[in-house]
């Protein structure tokens, strides 16, 4: 059965309303994102967001996979040649004591766009050997791209960074009197035809071979190789220039913006409540000194006093939190609270139970407050976005926690990455939706709430 | 004395969550020229819902609202709102709504109050609808510095002259005053009456006048309405619904009244009024009936003539 | 049942300050010199139009306001100065009805949870389910599972003020203030609930303090009646004299106003004393009444007369009778 103003007519304002439906939908689905971020990513990988090496598979800067299906050209994907893929022949020639070992691996590139990177990592499985790496493409050119000894252990070769093995490709193209373009990358040249002088360039589909021919002195030695071939998608989100899954950042900002929104927006508002409602049920010299707090709590200027903090101090996000509720004890709701709770204070019902004997503070809390609820229930939906924003405020200005993938983190990094100047779109926008987003939800669920709350308080 | 007002067959009935409540079904009544009607019966048996449907001020939520309202030959149900609003509403009709003494607008003085319906639907500029409200707080029994007050300055019995007199602004020929003395002290409640008798013998009125209380009605009634359960049970002049009434809920209105005149013991009526989103099936009053029979348990009692001009809705007085 | 009072007041005065800070101190006078006994089982009406004083009155007596000067003496213990945490023992003998039933009852308790407050404040002892269920019996509310889980707006006018009455009964106190307890009710419901009261009243004994304006359902339900006129009593005496024969002319007045369900009435304008009482702010001088009194004399206008008694318990005060 329902109370006037109770827990029903707050759901079934919402429900009703088109925004109602409309916000609650709108959570719903980030709430789902939510859950999605445990079921699907799990925290082991959340919690590799700083550690470079985990990402090392990933393309840096690649855009959102699902922009192929609108784009004829279609971007292409990260080819990852593993040393399984590599055909390995090995052999010993006893008259000069030396190991020949040749790695060889083919691969088919049907893109249209040439690779973003390329690198190719060797384990060298004994003192030392010494290497020539060759590239060869589809119509048989046959590129060394690389010569020279390796130390043991893992060695990676750049190759669309090294300026030797940009050396090592002009030498070998200028032999085979084909073009040697300038101001052009390897992971260009290499897929491409170099035999005419080309305007524009497009990468030559077909099957591209690497071979790999190491020469050891130690007869066990043994070499291992993995060729990657970065592509420039990935992923639902993008990566970042730390190659990062940005579908992880987003999904795991999702629960970190809507606890951060909700704690902040909860513990605010009760206690601004609580102190407000408080303030005029006792009345008296209470009532004066926390108004006078109350109007120097709101004089205070909130942001830049938590800018200040943030560059002092190198706060996490839970401290940031604490430190948010902290300047915000007093605040609009104190001084709202406080004239509802006057209003309710003339009611008879009131006066009824001091005449049968019930303590102030009995009534305060069983009587007064609950008569409260709708009213702050709706002020803390209003208030998540704020928070939500806050949030995100102080990360892109740097000052939020380094640690988190929070929303705010991933957008202040594309800033500091050269979002904006490079056209990184995705980087920026899929953050920003979100952000925006979850404050559209809140907004539209408090706006629906509104109706409940106003009306009712009328009313009585 | 002709007809001002027709109703016939009046419908409200508005939705709410646990059903449509049918607050009023079926009513009709005659208001004649220069008299009084009263409309009696408990709280939420729809007499104030007749009232509102009258002069057309509905709820949010109304799902039926139907019938006939003539009003000197024209059916006024069949103008749109705005025609209504412009021709009827407040200039022909106006009302005195329930606790409106409470309504005032506690930041502006009494005396633009009054003149705000001049100024908005006779045009009239600030000035003369202002003199005009002052001649309209002296025709009500007020002096002439009320016009300068605030509400909260003003005692109850002020408070409800006002009321009046913004209902009189546009010169109406029927004025609805539903419960006008309901919140008011028993010696200013008779000045008020002593007023509305003034004011109709003196301005030519024609009264709808709501109570549950029928002591209170006799001071003004010509004609009496007695509602059940959002339906007509009795209708006739006062001196029969006084002195012979016929509906066993009639009967018991009049002797629920406390009274200092005779000794006798009084009765009560047991129970509660219906619900009007289920109400009992058959007469809607049979449950609290003390001559409830077979019949009044099944079927409806319709509203019909038993002597003339006299109509009674009760399976004790045949079909 | 043990004779003798219940509650003594004395020279009862309650006066609010307005204040001015330009002018000097202005008084609310809502209470001003006010005296009577109140037995033990016996119903008091107090009678008297808004600005009376009376419900002023009914609240000093329960303590819910602190008297200006004078003394409220309750089963033989001074009480006017006890200061609220030292009448815990008070809230549960002397409780209270209020004249509006929907604002009386907290919206949010359903009426089981009305009923129980009085109970675990009080810390009662006995199962609070069984006295929540014979409180609500001697209300006839039955049956009683239909309503306890019932908030008040589901509820009617009548149905509500005996959840009211119930709760006020449930502590057993033995003094009862009814602030108006019938007046927002349907006419044809007063009764029903007057009985009901003087039914409860038969059975446990209660003092009552029956305040209202209407003194027409006095009759019903009050053994003794004071007429308050501007703060002060104008009449006592018991029901029968007072009310067959009043003397002071605005019981006269009270009594003339009632209306009767005659259909002669409309032809003819009712006999009234016209204003309204004054502003506890602003009592006029000599005898508060007179500028409302139809048998004003001149010394009416320049000295206020002094409640005396007339005949055996009957008192007035009127200089139309010395």
């Amino acid at each position: 059965m329902s109370r006037p103003g109770g827990l029903q007519d707050v759901v079934d304002a919402v429900l009703r309303s088109k925004t109602g439906i409309i916000g609650l939908s709108i959570l719903i689905a980030i709430t789902v994102l939510s859950t999605l971020a445990l079921v699907y990513v799990p925290f082991d990988v959340a919690r590799e967001w700083n550690n470079p090496s985990f990402w090392q598979y990933n393309p840096r800067l690649a855009l959102p996979s699902w922009v192929n299906t609108f784009i004829s050209g279609k971007f292409p994907e990260t080819i990852i040649i593993s040393n399984d893929s590599f055909r390995k022949y090995s052999y010993y020639l006893d008259i000069a004591g030396l190991k020949y070992c040749i790695l060889e691996a083919e691969f088919l590139y049907p893109y249209k766009d040439f690779p973003s990177e390329l690198r190719l990592s060797l384990y060298v499985d004994t003192e030392g050997a010494f290497v020539t790496i060759r590239w060869i493409q589809p119509s048989g050119v046959d590129i060394i791209i690389w010569k020279g000894s390796f130390k043991q252990g893992l060695n990676t070769v750049y190759i669309s960074r090294q300026i030797d093995v940009r050396e090592y490709i002009r030498d070998s193209l200028k032999r085979l009197n084909l073009t040697v373009p300038s101001m052009v990358n390897p992971e260009v040249i290499l897929f491409m035809d170099n035999s005419v002088a080309h305007s524009e360039f497009t990468p030559v589909n077909g099957r591209y071979k690497v071979r790999v021919e190491a020469v050891s002195s130690d007869p066990y030695a043994d070499i291992k190789a993995e060729l990657i071939v970065y592509g420039k998608v990935y992923g639902l989100a993008g990566t970042d220039d730390k190659r990062r899954d940005l579908f992880v950042g987003l999904v795991w900002g999702a629960p970190i913006a809507l606890a951060f929104g909700l704690l902040a927006a909860v513990a605010t508002n009760f206690i601004q409540t609580l102190v407000g409602s408080l303030s005029a049920w006792y009345g008296g010299l209470i009532d004066e000194v926390i108004q006078r707090i109350t109007d120097v709590y709101m004089i205070i200027p909130f942001l830049p006093i938590l800018i200040t903090i943030s560059v002092i101090y190198r706060i996490d996000i839970w401290t940031l939190l604490i430190v948010v509720v902290g300047l915000s004890l007093f605040g609009g709701a104190t001084k709202t609270a406080r004239s509802m709770t006057f209003q309710i204070m003339g009611e008879q019902y009131i006066e009824a139970a001091i005449s049968y004997g019930a303590s102030r503070r009995r009534i305060l809390f069983l009587y007064i407050l609950p008569r409260l609820m709708p009213y702050t229930m709706a002020n803390i939906v209003l208030s998540v976005p704020g928070y939500v924003f806050l949030e995100a405020a102080l990360s892109v200005l740097g000052l939020g926690d380094p640690m988190m993938p929070t929303w705010g983190k991933i957008i202040s990094d594309a800033y500091s990455g050269g979002a904006v100047v490079h056209g990184l779109w995705w980087w920026i926008l899929l953050p920003s939706a979100l952000i925006i987003l979850t404050a559209i939800s809140f907004a539209f669920i408090g706006l629906a709430l509104d109706k409940v709350v106003n009306p009712r308080l009328r009313e009585r | 004395m002709e007809d001002l007002l027709k109703v016939r067959d009046l419908k409200l009935y508005y939705r709410t969550r646990r059903g449509i409540v049918r607050a009023v079904d079926d009513v009709s009544f005659d208001l004649r020229r220069g008299e009084t009607l009263a409309i009696v019966g408990e709280s939420g048996c729809g007499k104030s819902s007749t009232a509102t449907a009258i002069i057309r001020i509905l709820p949010r939520n109304i799902d039926t609202y139907e019938g006939s309202i003539i009003l000197d030959g024209v059916d006024v149900m069949k103008l749109d709102d705005g025609r209504f609003r412009e021709e009827v509403a407040w200039r022909r009709i106006s009302m005195v709504f329930q606790g409106a003494m409470n309504a005032l607008n506690p930041v502006m003085k009494v005396g633009f109050q009054v003149a705000e319906p001049l100024m908005v639907h006779s045009k009239l500029s600030r000035s003369e609808a202002l003199s005009k409200a002052r001649e309209l707080l002296g025709l009500v029994g007020l002096p002439s510095f009320v016009a300068d007050r605030y509400p909260h300055e003003l005692s109850g019995g002020m408070k409800q002259r006002v009321v009046i007199a913004m209902a009189l602004a546009l010169n109406p020929e029927i004025v609805i005053l539903d419960e006008p003395t309901s919140a008011l002290d028993v010696i200013t409640q008779a000045n008020i009456v002593n007023l509305l008798k003034k004011l109709k013998r003196e301005e030519s009125l024609s009264y709808i006048f709501i109570t549950h209380d029928l002591a209170l009605a006799s001071e003004l009634a010509d004609m009496i309405v007695v509602m059940y359960g959002g339906k007509v049970v009795e209708y006739g002049t006062a001196e029969q619904i006084y002195l012979d009434p016929k509906h066993p809920y009639s009967q018991k209105l009049l002797a629920s009244i406390p009274t200092l005149r005779t000794d006798k013991k009084l009765e009560f009526i047991p129970g509660a009024p219906p619900d009007l989103v289920s109400p009992p099936p058959g007469c809607r009053f049979h449950p609290r009936c003390p001559y409830a029979m077979p019949i009044c348990r099944e079927k409806e009692p319709i509203l019909h003539e038993v002597e003339k001009n006299r109509y009674v809705a009760c399976w004790l007085y045949g079909e | 049942m043990p004779t003798g009072n219940l509650l003594e007041v004395r020279n009862l005065r309650v006066w609010f300050p307005i204040r001015r800070f330009f002018r000097e101190a202005l008084f609310v006078r809502a209470v001003d010199d006010v005296s009577f006994d109140l037995r033990r089982g016996e119903t008091l009406a107090i009678v008297g139009e808004s600005g009376s004083g009376k419900t002023t009155l009914g609240k000093t007596c329960l303590k819910l306001i602190e008297p200006t000067s004078g003394s409220i003496i309750y089963d033989g213990k001074d009480i006017t100065r006890v200061s609220n945490k030292d009448l815990g023992w008070y809230r549960r003998e002397a409780q209270i009805i209020y004249q509006d039933p929907f604002s009386s009852l907290n919206p949010f308790f359903t009426v089981y949870k009305t009923l129980e407050e009085p109970l675990i404040v009080n810390k009662m002892e006995g199962d609070r389910s069984e006295l929540i269920y014979k409180a609500l019996e001697d209300v006839k509310l039955t049956p009683v599972e239909e309503f306890i889980g019932k908030y008040p707006h589901m509820l009617s006018g009548g149905q509500r003020q005996r959840v009211a009455i119930a709760r006020a009964l449930i502590l057993k106190p033995r003094f009862v203030v009814a602030d108006e307890p019938v007046s927002m009710l349907d006419v044809s419901v007063r009764i029903e609930i007057l009985y009901l009261l003087k039914e409860l009243q038969d059975r446990y004994g209660i003092s009552f303090l029956y305040i209202t304006h209407d003194i027409a359902t006095v009759k019903y339900f009050s053994d003794r009646i004071g007429i308050m006129y501007a703060g002060r009593f104008v009449e006592s005496g018991s029901i029968r004299t007072v009310v067959s024969d009043p003397l002071h002319p605005y019981t006269k007045a009270l009594i003339d106003a009632i209306p009767d369900p005659d259909p002669r009435n409309r032809f003819a304008e009712r006999k009234v004393i016209p204003g309204e009482p004054p502003s506890p702010i602003n009592i006029p001088p000599g005898c508060r009444f007179h500028p409302r009194c139809p048998y004003a004399m001149p010394i009416c206008r320049e000295k206020e007369p002094i409640l005396h008694e007339v005949e055996k318990n009957r008192y007035v005060a009127c200089w139309l009778y010395g």
